[in-house]
């Protein structure tokens, strides 16, 4: 047994050796952050287009689940799990007067319950942090995670990964929240006057906010986007820097608040996410999202309140070439 | 009167030595050399020893009425600084405790939005209120503590600003309040870089309380020994002149230094006994009403900050994992609390209250972590559950326990301080009287040379 696991051991170093770079000494030893970091920070494979998912099914009626189905299994059960934000206003957020969730990502959620129920109340929301997204839907409904994930999450090839996506069913694009009265009108505008610029820590926003300092902005990095939005109600930083659906939900609880910046900038694609192993189910909700391109979409933005603030939209168009996966 | 031998070195009596001196040496000697020349003669000989004689048995008799005294008046002094320490520390804990029970308050009622209960957020204002009064008390009681108890008050300035943006924006369905909850909070418990937070800043002001409470136990301690020290030294001293007479004189009792070695020796016996009486009465204080104080103070504070932790698990739903973390944490330490609190002698700090509502807890996890956050925070927050039952028991039951042990804190620390003081006044007049019976006793021999 011991020389087995000599064995083994030898040739996990052989691999090792094999995979570094042939510059360095194979002597010296790479120590293991220096090995690991590059390995963790590479972009997954992309070989097709983030935003490129499975070809929808016809959509069936509801109740009529196609058998053996992750969404016949959901109509088993007799109700739906999603993963949503609880405090991010217009898109996912808990009314603690009538304790409904409330928003657009909560409102596209409703629109998949009532495909495969008939009724958009056959849901249940739960209120996930960003970290939760990927292990909910790995653990499933059933052991106490999720079906869905409607939580702005953006489609990234890395993601893919992990998860499937169906959309993307919104787009969102990186921008700032400042006052009313400022001149800024962009990250160099913030640069220039040396602005503290608040995101939440490990987001690629802060990233990006990061990588302008040379520049002259000053970040701030903490928890969570209604954190920064409390630092810029104190005068603790100049403005905020995140997606417009989530700086207009910040927006809509501040008169004071106005968006800049370009729209056209930075896109963040958002998509449902379903476990990876449910391939039948992303096409499932394709579908759906297809069905709300005959108005269902424009009603839900509006109501959402997301129209007041960003102005008008119109669903992304989507983009069906992502090869399904064999069963 | 028995005459003694001249010794071939030791001189004629004191009246002879200046002639003797003066014959033996023609040229005069300088100033100093004739002054000790003198003083040696004036201890020449029996009479010269019984002048040195005097002077020891005075000189005993004055550092024992001095050093004995002393220890009285150390002792009083001592357990009058461990009261006021004690004071001190029950002052700075009660604030930490109106500031953890006004969080918990605060937090539960955040759950409730636009219908957070009246009634609670009026007891919030009040332990407030409590707590800005109980730190102006403690800074000009304690000058020591003032800086710290300031940056305290400037961090709860902080905290209640935070918690007034948190609750405004709240009853408006604004997600921002939440964000003001957490700014609060942790004003509250985690100190950033030049921002000291509430709680931390007073766990360590209560700390240096203890520690001066522990030092003033300390000299109360040596008291005995100082007394003890003293008393033995000087009736060393009186017995050996006693001794040293009773060859000399063939008397084997000097009457006066008797009389007076008797009065040290009864001040001795009884000061040792108040004394270490005293001792034990003063350990049996720290033992028992101050280490339940200091414990009940400290269950009140880790329970009441679990309590609020518990409501920041459902404030933050989804990211409320580490707040559950915390929420262990403190339980865990308002537990051992309890139990070191029972240890000195409370018979029931309410840690069966505690045990209930952590039950109550376990079964709002379940509720949350299943999907019906409504249900959890039901549970958790309506009076009429018995999450909110079991803790409001455990507050009323470990609140009165405080109360009466503070009390009883303070008055152990004071009992029989008067007969200190008094017992330390016999000492010094004692020893006085002692010296002068040593002196007059002597004389007497002394006379009997003229």
């Amino acid at each position: 047994m011991r020389r087995l696991l000599t064995a083994a051991f030898v040739a996990t170093l052989l691999a090792l050796a094999a995979c570094s770079s042939p510059d360095r000494t194979p002597t010296v030893p790479r120590p293991p952050t220096t090995s690991a970091a590059p390995a963790a920070a590479a972009p997954a494979p992309c070989t097709s287009p983030a935003t490129a998912t499975y070809r929808p099914i016809a959509l069936p009626a509801p109740g009529k689940m196609p058998a053996g189905s992750l969404e016949a299994a959901i109509f088993q059960r007799k109700h739906l799990v999603v993963g949503v934000s609880a405090d991010t206003r217009l898109l996912g957020a808990r009314n603690l007067a009538t304790n409904q969730f409330e928003g657009f990502d909560v409102a596209v959620a409703r629109r998949v319950a009532q495909a495969i129920f008939g009724d958009p109340t056959k849901v249940q929301f739960r209120a996930i942090s960003a970290a939760q997204r990927i292990p909910f839907l790995q653990q499933g409904a059933d052991k106490g995670g999720v079906d869905l994930v409607a939580r702005a999450m953006t489609m990234t090839c890395d993601r893919w990964t992990q998860v499937g996506f169906a959309g993307p069913y919104f787009e969102s694009s990186l921008r700032l929240l400042v006052t009313t009265g400022s001149k800024a009108g962009s990250l160099a505008d913030l640069a220039k006057a040396k602005a503290r610029v608040c995101a939440t820590n490990g987001s690629t926003t802060l990233a990006k906010v990061t990588g302008a300092k040379d520049a002259g902005v000053v970040p701030v990095g903490v928890p969570l986007t209604t954190d920064c939005m409390v630092l810029w109600q104190q005068g603790q930083v100049d403005a905020i820097a995140a997606d417009d659906a989530i700086l207009a939900g910040l927006k809509a609880q501040d008169p004071s608040a106005k968006i800049v910046g370009d729209s056209k900038l930075e896109r963040e694609p958002y998509g449902l996410a379903v476990s990876k192993d449910h391939p039948e189910f992303v096409q499932f909700v394709n579908a759906v999202l297809d069905d709300m391109r005959g108005g269902d979409w424009q009603r839900d933005y509006s109501a959402s309140g997301l129209e007041a603030a960003l102005g008008t939209r119109a669903q992304p168009a989507a983009d069906y070439s992502r090869p399904v996966p064999a069963p | 009167v028995s005459q003694t031998v001249v010794r071939p070195g030791g001189g004629a009596p004191a009246g002879a030595a200046p002639v003797t001196a003066r014959g033996a040496a023609p040229p005069p000697p300088p100033p100093v050399a004739r002054l000790r020349g003198r003083l040696r003669g004036a201890f020449d000989g029996t009479p010269g020893r019984l002048r040195a004689a005097v002077i020891v048995g005075v000189l005993a008799c004055l550092v024992f009425a001095a050093l004995g005294g002393n220890a009285f008046r150390a002792r009083g002094d001592a357990l009058d600084q461990a009261n006021k320490s004690a004071t001190q520390l029950v002052r700075v804990q009660q604030v930490a405790i109106d500031v953890a029970r006004a969080d918990a308050l605060v937090t539960n009622a955040f759950l409730q939005g636009a219908g957070e209960p009246a009634g609670v957020v009026s007891e919030y204002q009040k332990a407030i209120g409590a707590a800005s009064e109980g730190l102006a008390q403690a800074a000009q009681a304690e000058p020591g503590d003032a800086t710290a108890l300031g940056a305290a008050n400037s961090a709860l300035t902080r905290y209640t600003a935070a918690v007034a943006s948190a609750r405004a924006n709240n009853r408006q369905g604004f997600q921002v309040g939440s964000g003001y909850l957490r700014q609060a909070s942790n004003l509250l418990r985690t100190p950033t870089s030049g921002q000291p937070a509430v709680l931390p800043t007073l766990d360590a002001v209560a700390t240096a309380d203890a520690a001066r409470v522990g030092d003033a136990f300390d000299d109360a301690r040596n008291a005995t020994f100082q007394l003890f020290a003293a008393g033995l030294v000087v009736l060393a001293g009186l017995l050996a002149v006693q001794v040293w007479l009773a060859r000399r004189t063939r008397r084997i009792l000097n009457v006066p230094l008797t009389w007076g070695s008797a009065a040290v020796l009864v001040c001795l016996i009884v000061g040792v006994v108040v004394l270490v009486t005293g001792q034990s009465a003063a350990n049996r204080v720290r033992d028992t009403h101050y280490a339940a104080t200091r414990a009940l103070s400290q269950a009140r504070i880790a329970a009441f900050d679990a309590r609020a932790n518990e409501g920041l698990t459902l404030v933050y739903q989804g990211s409320g994992a580490e707040y559950e973390k915390k929420y262990q944490d403190r339980l865990a330490t308002a537990r051992a609390q309890v139990d070191g609190a029972k240890a000195a002698g409370v018979a029931d700090p309410g840690r069966a209250e505690l045990d209930a509502w952590d039950t109550v807890h376990q079964q709002v996890r379940k509720l949350d972590d299943g999907g019906d956050w409504p249900g959890a925070v039901k549970l958790a927050t309506d009076p009429s559950q018995p999450s909110q039952k079991a803790f409001v028991a455990f507050d009323a039951k470990s609140g009165s326990a405080l109360g009466t042990e503070a009390k009883a804190l303070s008055a152990g620390l004071q009992d029989r301080h008067w007969l200190l003081v008094l017992l330390g006044w016999i000492t010094l007049i004692a020893g006085l009287v002692a010296a002068a019976a040593a002196g007059i006793g002597i004389a007497q021999r002394l006379g009997e040379y003229r």
